[in-house]
């Protein structure tokens, strides 16, 4: 297939401002919220940062205007996924900053991305007298990150307008469960909505029965769905789930993020009726076995160490962990220090490995994802048939995901490079944490965290910690949520555009 | 005093270092109880810090959060216990502060391995208050002066839009009409 460079600023800023315009359109609800609970500092920070949004965004569009109905190429859209996460980070970070919660911007940009990415990894200051505007836009960024930006923006776009699809691929989901990209969109966004209402009223009761009142156990509810839905780890108190000490909260969250962890298309094809392919699909049955290797190595770790006095104890925080990491969501019922100081290298190698592997491709959750980890245990097993089978015996290799799916050497390449991706991106953070001077299981641990849009912590994510780190944590974070492969087309495009302006050779926007 | 009985003194003394701190009713912080959270294990401790988020009442007894500053630690204690608080800390309130006698857990069986206090007894040491947020004059000023140009600007964009559109139409260009 022949495509076009990248090299047409306008459609880029068009669709760019547009993707802002509708993500920081959200601040409404905050805005309601703050009003309800008359916080009014908050009020005026949300106006003044939806404002300059809407400038920014509004001057973008206009200066795109002119080429909105010409067709992205398939580079353009990745340039625009990734500019407009970028951007959004820098918007979005504004309501952070003007309600005085963090200590510098770059803590608001860094919990922004880690929201957007669905990470989870926070530096908010005195989180447990934070304003219920600003948790409720903690949550909505986690939970539109874990749908996806664009994938919200394309739900308002009209069918046949250029480009949808470029765009959607860019944000690191390829799955077309309907024929194009915007009725997709929609249906994500369906589908989403649909566990919003059922995830919102089993926490909210589950908060009630904890002790909540009403009104507190509703925000509580949601905000914990919006978070565990998108595999998110945000929570609006800083015990995280601990804060609850309840069984029946916790098992609900458990059932949300798992579900949350499930690929689009297998919900699609769930809620069309086709209940088989849950455990048929690759991604589920990849899912169980990576699940029953890391709890039982996490499980002997932790019985080693004598860590819990009993099975109860054990499930309760070894098991919850570890699914919360698995899943990449990142709820904790311990202090971050507990893992460094009670858990043991056993148990933490089990959830540093549980967090690579993470959830599944297309879904709101990240890691090396299931589909990739099943593919690559497939390729190894045709292989090793390959060899010890004679030339007449050796069948073709099929996956199931969805339907049956010839496994070819291209599908094992591209799965094998973005893993590796993974793998390299997982030893820069580590690296990074070590020359911050942290030893090598915290700074692996962390690393894992952020590469798999986690958000368990095991100390070293706090306001305190070095800037570079912040900063590579934050790119780590960026990178890991877009697969890698949008980032690096704007990086190209950035690249050219300079050396264009250094050559001072004309172009045109 | 010789240096090898100094030496044997500040060992012996680091080492006994939370027993000390329990044995004097000074309190532990936060930190400290997490960091070495197996020294501490079923021992009494005192500790103190502000009453936050919501008292979750289990029967007749319920859970505290007490915040320090540094961490919020779960504190068990009685309804009669929690009756005497008056407020609790959120945003725009801060709660009241307590001194929490009680039995520390590292991985409390009773509770599901969590890491908490059994109280024994509960003093208010200061009634919380309601507390006056502060505004930024810029931020005010950016919320009075930005809405009305960016609500303009976007409807600029809005009509340059619908140009642009009937356009494309005049031209024939509109992907779906290919």
């Amino acid at each position: 297939m022949i495509d076009r460079p990248i090299n047409r600023l306008r459609p880029i800023c068009y669709y760019t401002g547009l993707i802002i315009l509708v993500l920081n359109a959200l601040q409404i609800l905050p805005i309601l919220t703050s009003v309800l609970y008359g916080e009014w500092p908050i009020v005026f920070a949300f106006i003044a940062s939806l404002s300059i949004a809407a400038l920014v965004a509004a001057g973008l569009m206009l200066a795109g205007a002119k080429d909105r109905y010409s067709k992205l190429s398939f580079g353009e859209g990745m340039v625009v996924a990734a500019g407009s996460w970028f951007l959004c980070m820098l918007l979005s970070a504004l309501p952070y900053y003007f309600s005085g919660n963090y200590l510098s911007y770059l803590d608001t940009c860094f919990d922004v991305m880690s929201g957007l990415t669905t990470t989870g990894l926070t530096l908010i200051q005195d989180l447990d007298h934070v304003s219920n505007g600003i948790n409720m836009w903690r949550h909505l960024l986690t939970f539109v990150g874990g749908q996806g930006m664009v994938v919200l923006t394309l739900t308002f776009l009209t069918k046949g307008q250029g480009g949808a699809y470029r765009m959607y691929v860019g944000e690191a989901k390829d799955e077309k469960l309907l024929p194009n990209a915007i009725s997709t969109a929609r249906r994500i966004w369906q589908i989403s909505l649909i566990y919003l209402g059922i995830g919102t009223v089993a926490l909210t009761a589950s908060a009630l029965v904890a002790g909540l009142p009403l009104d507190r156990a509703f925000l509580h509810g949601l905000w914990t769905y919006m978070s565990a839905w998108s595999t998110g780890g945000f929570a609006p108190m800083s015990q995280n789930i601990l804060y609850y000490h309840s069984t029946l909260f916790e098992l609900v969250t458990v059932v949300f993020f798992v579900i949350g962890s499930f690929n689009f298309a297998l919900h699609h094809a769930v809620l069309s009726g086709n209940t088989k392919e849950l455990r048929k699909n690759i991604e589920t049955v990849t899912f169980s076995v990576t699940l029953i290797i890391t709890v039982l190595l996490c499980t002997l770790g932790l019985m080693k160490n004598n860590v819990y006095p009993d099975a109860m104890a054990m499930f309760r925080k070894g098991f919850y962990q570890l699914i919360s990491g698995h899943t990449t969501t990142g709820f904790m019922t311990i202090y971050a220090k507990q893992f460094y100081y009670e858990w043991g290298d056993i148990a933490l190698f089990a959830l540093t490995l549980a967090m690579m592997f993470g959830g599944s491709a297309s879904s709101t959750a990240g890691g090396f994802k299931g589909m990739r980890t099943g593919i690559l245990f497939t390729a190894l097993k045709s292989e090793v048939r390959r060899m010890v089978l004679p030339e007449s015996r050796v069948r073709e290799q099929k996956y199931h995901h969805i339907r049956d799916i010839v496994l070819t050497d291209t599908v094992v390449k591209s799965a094998a490079l973005i893993v590796i991706l993974y793998v390299a991106t997982f030893a820069i953070g580590t690296i990074a944490g070590l020359l911050a001077g942290f030893p090598l299981s915290m700074a692996a641990f962390e690393s894992a965290s952020a590469t798999g849009n986690v958000g368990l912590s095991i100390g070293v994510t706090t306001a305190a910690m070095p800037a570079f780190l912040k900063i590579v944590y934050i790119a780590i974070m960026w990178l890991a949520r877009l697969e890698f492969l949008s980032v690096f087309a704007l990086i190209s495009y950035l690249v050219r555009k300079a050396a264009q302006v250094c050559q001072k050779k004309p172009y045109s926007l | 005093m010789p240096k090898k009985a100094l030496f044997f003194i500040i060992t012996l003394a680091l080492l006994l270092f939370p027993a000390a701190t329990l044995a004097d009713g000074n309190a532990v912080n936060s930190n400290d109880l997490i960091d070495h959270a197996k020294d501490y294990d079923q021992k009494t401790v005192v500790f103190e810090g502000e009453v936050v988020g919501d008292i979750l009442m289990r029967q007749d007894h319920a859970w505290l959060a007490v915040s320090d500053g540094s961490n919020t630690i779960g504190v068990w204690v009685t309804a009669q216990q929690a009756e005497q608080l008056s407020f609790v800390g959120k945003y725009g309130v801060r709660g009241d502060t307590v001194q929490i006698e009680g039995v520390f857990h590292r991985a409390c069986a009773e509770h599901g391995g969590d890491l908490d206090i059994h109280a024994d007894s509960v003093s208010v040491l200061a009634v919380g208050t309601r507390v006056q947020m502060p505004v930024s004059r810029l931020v005010v000023i950016l919320s009075i002066a930005l809405p009305l140009p960016a609500v303009g600007l976007l409807l600029y964009v809005w009509k340059k839009r619908a140009g642009t559109r009937n356009d494309a139409i005049k031209m024939d260009t509109l992907p779906d009409r290919k």
